[in-house]
């Protein structure tokens, strides 16, 4: 499980490099985040452009990623692909995540 | 309309595309059959959405037979029966692991998310998805063996190659 990682304007910006988080990857995904998001003090950005396919264990392990990253920082989520966005939708998710359509976005809606 | 009703009911009951094969529960081997499956559904003239729909469905009913049917049991073959009709798909899986609690499928209502941030849940969520996106679902315990039966509405649009041959179906190998 790949996450490339950039720091932009005050957030740290985490794109996925995979088609899927699924129960095949999700604890490899939960422990990747713990790494790169490890040393951050800023709001993290999930950027999901390149996954297709999300199941519930890959949502339960970016529900891990959030609390790992604390209840003072906040975890967000950009750039869904139809089929991840509908189980975020289908599961009540996208109302504990804010969902941006793109990091773009997600990042002028921070500065807003 | 009257008429259009005994035509539809025809192509219900034609089968465009048949498979059956078995694998082992186990994560990577359930992500190399939904590719598989979605890809050969695709070709079929399945929508991507209606594809995708039914494959996460799939992932979630094989994530649980991994989970909990073969929890603390020696695993064995899950097999899988895939038809699609002109309107319909029906998946069956078919397991030789422990019964589900109380012989029915779980009602999978969604847990309580109005909880604080450290409290969300990170599991729960699987049954409640399977019953949003099939049309219907049954379970049951025979000889000693878990079926479950997912249905799905969708529309296949075979497109302007479509023909009498079945160009699909090599595509999924079975695993022997």
């Amino acid at each position: 499980m790949h996450l490339s990682t950039d720091q932009r304007e005050g957030a740290l910006i985490v794109r996925v490099e995979a088609a899927r988080i699924d129960s095949a990857v999700a604890i490899q995904f939960k422990d990747a985040m713990r790494d790169v998001t490890g040393g951050a003090e800023t709001r993290v950005l999930l950027d999901l452009s390149q996954v297709e396919f999300v199941d519930s264990s890959g949502l339960g392990a970016i529900v891990a990623a959030m609390k790992v990253i604390g209840p003072g920082r906040r975890l967000d989520l950009a750039a869904l692909q139809p089929g991840v966005d509908k189980v975020f939708r289908l599961t009540r998710m996208d109302t504990i995540f804010a969902i941006h359509p793109d990091v773009e976005s997600a990042l002028g809606a921070h500065a807003g | 309309m009257p008429a259009e009703k005994p035509g539809r009911d025809r192509a219900r009951k034609r089968a465009l595309w048949q498979v059956a094969f078995r694998i082992w529960p186990a994560p990577a081997e359930i992500r190399a059959a939904l590719l598989r499956v979605e890809d050969a559904l695709q070709s079929a003239g399945v929508p991507a959405a209606s594809a995708g729909d039914a494959a996460l469905a799939l992932a979630e009913a094989l994530n649980n037979v991994v989970e909990h049917a073969f929890a603390g049991l020696a695993p064995g073959w899950v097999t899988l029966d895939i038809t699609l009709g002109q309107d319909r798909l029906t998946v069956r899986i078919c397991d030789r692991g422990r019964p589900m609690p109380g012989l029915a499928a779980p009602a999978g209502h969604l847990p309580d998310l109005d909880v604080p941030r450290s409290d969300v849940p990170e599991g729960g969520f699987g049954w409640h998805l399977i019953h949003s996106l099939s049309s219907t679902l049954d379970y049951r315990r025979e000889d000693g063996a878990n079926l479950l039966r997912l249905d799905f509405d969708l529309r296949v649009d075979p497109g302007p190659d479509s023909s009498g041959s079945d160009p699909v179906t090599p595509r999924i190998a079975r695993k022997d």
